[in-house]
C-alpha cells in the first residue's frame, strides 16, 4: 500500500535508533558509568589517603554528574521512545486550531512526527517545483516569441523580393523577460531551500540521531568529555524533535499557501509550448496573411496572467524559505537550552549563515 | 476443455491483480509527487489517499468552525507535571546541600509562574489584541489585519492595471522598433531601418518590469505573511508556543513562537495600516499619483514610419514619446511602486523583526535573528 511505503521512513529510523540503544549503548554506557564511578571511588580513597581536598572535591562533583548523567540517560532515552510514538495529528491538539483546520492538512492517523514534518516539506517543495515549472514556461515562451519574425509585402510582387517591412511582433516581450528571470532566480532560491531543509530532516533522523545521541550518551558520562557529550546531544535531541514538531507545525499554516490559482496550472508543464513549437505548427504559422498573429494564443491559450505568475515567486519565498528557518531558529534556541541544562554554552549561531 | 476453463480464470486473475496494482501511485511517486504520471494517477484516483494528501481540493475553507479547547488541559497538565519536577529538584538540591540546583529549581518556578500568568490571560491576551487592532484600524468594522489585507489587496490590484498597462505599450514600442524596410529593383537592392531610434524606449521599460515585478512579489509575499497572520498566528504558534514554555529545555523555541505570534498579529499589520497612512497623505498632495489617475494612464502610441529614410520624424517621435514616458507615466508607476510598495514593505518587516528581537527576549528565547534580516 503506497501510505505503507510512505509513511515508514521516520519509524524505520527509530526502530533503528531504539534497538541499538537497546542491544548495545545501555550496555555501553552502563559499563562506562561503572568505570567512571571505580575511577571516582579510586580517587576519593587516594584523595583521603595523601589529605588532598582537591581531589576530594573533584571525587564529589564528578559523583554528581556520574548520577545526573545516569538519569539524563534513562530521560533522553524515554524521551526517544516517546517522540518515536508519538503520531503527528498530535501537535495540534496542543494547538487552538479547530478539525477542520486539520482537515485541510491532511495526515494519516498513523504517521509519526517525523512523517508529518517529512510531508510538510514534501509538499512545500513540490509547490516550489510547480512554482518554477511556471517561471520556467513563461521564459520559454518569450523565448520563442521574441525569435519571431514577419515579413509583410509591399506590393503584389513582393513574393519575388521586390519590396516588404520586416518586423519582430513581439520584440515587446524582452522587457517583461527580465522581471521573469528575477522571478525565476527567487523560485529556484525557494525550491533549492526547500530542498535543503528535507535533507536536514532526513540527515537528522538517519544520520545525526543514529550516531550523536549514543555517542552523546556515552561520553558524557566519561569525566573530561563530558562537554562533547552534551553537545552531541543537545545538537541530535533538538534535530530528532524539536525540529520536525516546529516544521509539522508551520505546515498547518503553509499548507493552505500551498495552492497554484487555477489560472496558472495548466503551465506547469511544457506540452503546450512543444505543441506551439513543433515544426507543423510553426509551419502553418508561417503563412497566414493578415495582421493577426496566433502563436501567442497558442502557447497561452488560457490567458496571459504575468501579474500572477511573478507573485507566485512571493508565496514560494515565504513558504520555502522564511517559515522554514523560524523552525531552525527554534530548533537554535532550544540547543542553547538543553546545552545549559545539561552544563555547557552553546552557541550554534553561525549554522544559520547556511541559510 | 480444461485451458478452455483455466484460461479465463488466469485471465480474470490477472485482471483483478493488475488493477489492484495499479489502484495505487507508482512507487516513486512518494519520493516525487509532482511528476507527470503521479498527477495523472491522481487525476483518475482523486480518492486515494496519497492524492487527498499531495492534491487537495481547491476552495477549503480556512476559517476555523469551533476552536479546540483541549490545548488548554494539556497546557495546564504540563504546568503541573513541570512543576512537579521542580519541586523534586528542589528537595534534592535541599537534601544534598546543592544550592546551584537549588538556584535553578527556584529559577525555574519563577519562569513557570510567568508561563501560568500568560496561560490564564490567553483569553484576554486575544481579546486585548482584538480591541487594539480594531482601535487602530482605519475602518473600525474590520479588525486591523483585514485592513493591512485590503490595503495590499489594493496595491495589488493597481500593481496589475499598471504591469498591463506597460506590457501593451512595450508590446507597441517593441513591435515598431524592429521595422526594417527592404526594397529592390532588376539587381539594386536597399535596407532602410528607419525605427533604429524606438530602441532606446526598451531599457526603460526592462527597468520598470524589474521594479514592478519585485514590487508584485513583495506584495504577494506580504499578503501570504497578513493571512498568516490573521488565520493562524494566536491559534497555532501562541498556544504551542506556551506548552513549550513550560519546560526549561523547550523554553527558547516556545519564547520564539510566542514572540513570533503576537508580533505577526498586532505589529505587522499595525506597521502597513500606519506606513500606507503616511504614504497616503503624502500621495494626496501629488495628484498624478492619484489611483484613478494610475489606472486610467494611457500611454502614448507609438508609430514609425519605415519607409522615412531620412528619419528625423521618427526620431522625434520616439524623443517626444521619452519625454512623455519619464515626466508622466514611468516616472509616476516608479515613484508609485518604490514609495507605496517597497517602502511599506521593507518598514512593515524591519519592525517585525524588531519587535521579534525584543519580545523573544523577554520571553525567554536567546536566538539570533540576523538570518531573517538577511531574507529582508
Amino acid at each position: 500500500m503506497p501510505s505503507n511505503l510512505f509513511y515508514g521512513e521516520g519509524s524505520a529510523a527509530c526502530v533503528n535508533l531504539i534497538s541499538m540503544i537497546n542491544s548495545d549503548i545501555y550496555p555501553m554506557t552502563a559499563v562506562a558509568g561503572v568505570l567512571t564511578g571505580l575511577v571516582v571511588a579510586a580517587s576519593y580513597m587516594v584523595g583521603e589517603a595523601i589529605n588532598n581536598p582537591k581531589l576530594v572535591t573533584w571525587s564529589k562533583s564528578e559523583l554528581i554528574q556520574l548520577f545526573i548523567s545516569a538519569i539524563s540517560a534513562i530521560f533522553i532515552i524515554y524521551l526517544v521512545v516517546t517522540v518515536c510514538q508519538t503520531p503527528a495529528l498530535d501537535v495540534s491538539t496542543l494547538t487552538a486550531v479547530s478539525s477542520n483546520q486539520v482537515d485541510n492538512a491532511p495526515l494519516p492517523v498513523f504517521a509519526t512526527l517525523f512523517d508529518g514534518a517529512q510531508l510538510s516539506i514534501l509538499k512545500t517543495a513540490n509547490f516550489t517545483h510547480s512554482v518554477l515549472n511556471i517561471e520556467r514556461y513563461h521564459l520559454s515562451a518569450f523565448n520563442m516569441l521574441e525569435a519571431r519574425g514577419r515579413w509583410e509585402c509591399g506590393d503584389h510582387l513582393c513574393i519575388f523580393g521586390s519590396n516588404g517591412v520586416s518586423s519582430s511582433p513581439y520584440a515587446g516581450i524582452t522587457t517583461i523577460s527580465s522581471s521573469f528571470n528575477f522571478a525565476f532566480n527567487s523560485a529556484i532560491l525557494s525550491y533549492i531551500s526547500s530542498l535543503n531543509y528535507l535533507f536536514l530532516l532526513l540527515f537528522a533522523y538517519n544520520g545525526l540521531a543514529l550516531f550523536m545521541i549514543p555517542i552523546g550518551l556515552l561520553v558524557r558520562s566519561v569525566p573530561y568529555l563530558r562537554g562533547l557529550g552534551t553537545l552531541f546531544l543537545s545538537v541530535a535531541l533538538c534535530f530528532f524533535i524539536i525540529y520536525p514538531a516546529l516544521i509539522t507545525l508551520t505546515g498547518f499554516a503553509t499548507n493552505s499557501m500551498l495552492k497554484i490559482p487555477n489560472s496558472l496550472k495548466p503551465y506547469q508543464s511544457e506540452s503546450k509550448i512543444i505543441e506551439a513549437g513543433s515544426p507543423g505548427s510553426v509551419f502553418q504559422e508561417s503563412f497566414d496573411f493578415g495582421e493577426d498573429d496566433y502563436l501567442s494564443d497558442k502557447i497561452f491559450p488560457d490567458g496571459q496572467y504575468f501579474s500572477e505568475a511573478l507573485g507566485l515567486a512571493g508565496s514560494a519565498f515565504i513558504a520555502g524559505v522564511f517559515f522554514p528557518t523560524l523552525a531552525l531558529l527554534g530548533t537554535i534556541a532550544s540547543i542553547r537550552q538543553i546545552g545549559r541544562l545539561l552544563g555547557e554554552e552553546i552557541d550554534l549561531s553561525r549554522i544559520i549563515q547556511m541559510v | 476443455m480444461k485451458i478452455g476453463i483455466k484460461l479465463p480464470i488466469m485471465l480474470a486473475v490477472f485482471l483483478l491483480l493488475f488493477t489492484n496494482s495499479i489502484a495505487a501511485p507508482p512507487p516513486f511517486c512518494i519520493q516525487q509527487p509532482g511528476l507527470q504520471e503521479c498527477k495523472n494517477f491522481c487525476n483518475g484516483n482523486p480518492d486515494d489517499s496519497f492524492c487527498k494528501n499531495f492534491y487537495p481540493e481547491e476552495g477549503a475553507s480556512q476559517i476555523p468552525a469551533t476552536q479546540n479547547k483541549d490545548w488548554i488541559y494539556l497546557n495546564v497538565l504540563a504546568l503541573l507535571v513541570a512543576t512537579l519536577l521542580l519541586v523534586a529538584l528542589f528537595m534534592i538540591g535541599h537534601s544534598f546541600n546543592l544550592p546551584d540546583l537549588k538556584f535553578l529549581a527556584t529559577e525555574e518556578f519563577y519562569q513557570l509562574i510567568i508561563t501560568a500568568i500568560i496561560l490564564g490571560s490567553f483569553t484576554s491576551i486575544i481579546a486585548f489584541g482584538d480591541s487594539v487592532s480594531k482601535g487602530l484600524s482605519p475602518d473600525t468594522s474590520l479588525s486591523l489585519n483585514d485592513n493591512a489585507l485590503s490595503i495590499v489587496n489594493k496595491n495589488l490590484e493597481i500593481s496589475n492595471v499598471i504591469n498591463s498597462q506597460l506590457l501593451s505599450s512595450s508590446d507597441n514600442i517593441g513591435s515598431e522598433s524592429s521595422k526594417a524596410a527592404f526594397c529592390s529593383f532588376i539587381s539594386i537592392s536597399i535596407n532602410i531601418n528607419a525605427c533604429g531610434s524606438f530602441r532606446m524606449l526598451l531599457q526603460p521599460y526592462s527597468l520598470a518590469f524589474q521594479i514592478i515585478a519585485t514590487g508584485i512579489a513583495e506584495l504577494s509575499s506580504l499578503k501570504s505573511l497578513l493571512i498568516f497572520s490573521r488565520d493562524w498566528a494566536l491559534v497555532l504558534f501562541l498556544p504551542f508556543g506556551l506548552f513549550l514554555r513550560n519546560f526549561q529545555f523547550t523554553r527558547g523555541a516556545g519564547g520564539l513562537l510566542i514572540a513570533f505570534a503576537i508580533c505577526a498579529y498586532l505589529i505587522l499589520p499595525a506597521s502597513v495600516v500606519f506606513m500606507d497612512s503616511m504614504v497616503s497623505s503624502f500621495v494626496k498632495s501629488n495628484p498624478e499619483l492619484n489611483e484613478d489617475n494610475l489606472k486610467s494612464s494611457k500611454i502614448t502610441q507609438a508609430y514609425c514610419n519605415e519607409w522615412l529614410a531620412e528619419g528625423e520624424d521618427n526620431a522625434s517621435n520616439a524623443v517626444s514619446i521619452l519625454d512623455d514616458l519619464v515626466d508622466k507615466q514611468i516616472g509616476v508607476y516608479m515613484f508609485y511602486f518604490l514609495i507605496k510598495v517597497n517602502l511599506v514593505l521593507i518598514s512593515a518587516i524591519l519592525s517585525l523583526i524588531t519587535s521579534l528581537r525584543f519580545l523573544s527576549g523577554l520571553a525567554g528565547a536567546e536566538v539570533d535573528l540576523s538570518a531573517i534580516s538577511r531574507l529582508v
